[in-house]
């Protein structure tokens, strides 16, 4: 099992989630699996501009040859990927957000219908895209509603991806729990 | 009043949500004499200091294009470059525009709910949020073909000029279809395995020599565990 950690954080230093991500990650791999932890603020990439080159010019990559290649190709090849965040104004961040839109690479421009709603069909295969969990840092502000509204956009954002969102975690509950949730799928 | 049009489209100015924007705002030109700033967030450089023609205006519009279910990740930077005003007293009035290249109006409810927080969050009036799908292919069509589509959202724009929100009834007028009944989803799904239906796409692979790499799997490695 191969399960790929995207770090969300755009602390630079005395990042809760940078010290909580790396204690997760050496129990998993305690557990003797798989992990890599990308830390997105350190990838260097542009946000989407639209210009839909990946589904209609390089289909399946994007034409700036930037870091969000490396972020496609681990999470295409992972068998779990946790996207890990702080909650910034009642979402997660902008980087992640960044990174999540330069994913659409992964599938392809065509329309299919899916449980009678539009989605855009799979360009790899089916059982290739990874199942997945949310990971959110409560901040000061930061209330119940937020957790559900974020859970909810990624519960879609997950369904676009062919996959589903196996759980949503707080960083108060301890990383051995989170583990446990990750180690279960 | 002081209006401030963020455009939160990476396309900025050549995109669909430019089109849309623009005919809101002929609706509030239309009944009072606004002082309008426009804010092209996909610019770095104007993104930057955005935050502080929110502060300054009365009343702000913020549209944006559905981006993997969200809003683009520009749009969250420039959210979160609002952090200083979260709660302030005298926040502008916040209306929001979402628009996506599917039609139903079911894939923008999510960060609508989003959005109505956000407002509540810094303690601004909610004006509501214009919600349309179906939008890709607006702007390669004729003008004249949304002459419907272009007087409902002047009204909007008269109605947030006149009344400082967007009307209810409107809104889920413009928005429909909320979601595909199940026959249309049927019909749909029937109509999508001629190869015609695929056309805006395979004509675009087609002119650039894409068409035949068109199922490219780039990433996939032969894993071994």
């Amino acid at each position: 099992m191969k399960i790929t950690i995207l770090n969300g954080s755009p602390a630079e230093e005395n990042s809760v989630l940078d010290d909580y991500l790396h204690k997760l990650h050496n129990i998993i791999i305690a557990n003797g699996k798989v992990c890599e932890i990308l830390t997105l603020r350190d990838l260097k990439a542009d946000f989407c501009t639209g210009c839909w080159s990946c589904w209609v010019k390089t289909p399946g990559l994007c034409i700036f040859d930037d870091d969000s290649h490396i972020v496609c190709r681990a999470v295409i090849n992972a068998d779990f990927v946790l996207f890990a965040s702080p909650v910034i104004m009642g979402f997660y961040s902008a980087v992640l957000k960044k990174f999540m839109d330069k994913m659409i690479p992964l599938v392809h421009p065509y329309v299919t219908v899916h449980r009678g709603e539009a989605h855009h069909r799979h360009r790899y295969a089916p059982r290739d895209y990874p199942l997945g969990g949310l990971l959110l840092e409560k901040t000061p502000g930061t209330d119940d509603e937020d957790i559900a509204i974020i859970q909810a956009v990624h519960a879609r954002t997950m369904l676009n991806l062919k996959s589903r969102n196996v759980f949503t975690m707080l960083t108060d509950q301890p990383a051995e729990e989170v583990a446990d949730a990750i180690l279960r799928v | 009043m002081r209006y401030c049009v963020f455009n939160g489209s990476p396309r900025g100015r050549s995109g669909n949500t430019n089109i849309l924007l623009r005919q809101v705002v002929e609706g509030i030109e239309s009944v009072s004499s606004p002082e309008i700033t426009w804010i092209y967030l996909n610019d770095d450089r104007k993104r930057k200091i955005a935050h502080e023609a929110f502060r300054e205006a009365d009343v702000v519009v913020l549209g944006f294009p559905l981006y993997t279910d969200g809003m683009p990740g520009l749009v969250k930077a420039f959210i979160e470059s609002l952090e200083p005003y979260t709660g302030r007293e005298g926040n502008p009035r916040m209306a929001f525009l979402v628009q996506s290249g599917f039609q139903e109006a079911h894939h923008s409810r999510f960060v609508e709910r989003y959005l109505e927080k956000l407002a509540l969050r810094m303690n601004a009036s909610y004006a509501g949020t214009i919600v349309k799908g179906g939008c890709e292919g607006l702007r390669l069509q004729p003008e004249e073909s949304h002459g419907a589509l272009f007087a409902q959202l002047t009204v909007l724009g008269t109605n947030l000029a006149l009344e400082g929100v967007f009307d209810q009834e409107r809104l889920h007028l413009l928005s429909k279809p909320e979601k595909y009944s199940r026959i249309l989803a049927m019909l749909f799904w029937l109509a999508l395995r001629l190869p015609i239906t695929q056309s805006y796409w395979d004509n675009q692979l087609k002119k650039n020599g894409a068409y035949e790499a068109r199922f490219a799997r780039p990433f996939k490695e032969n894993t071994s565990n």
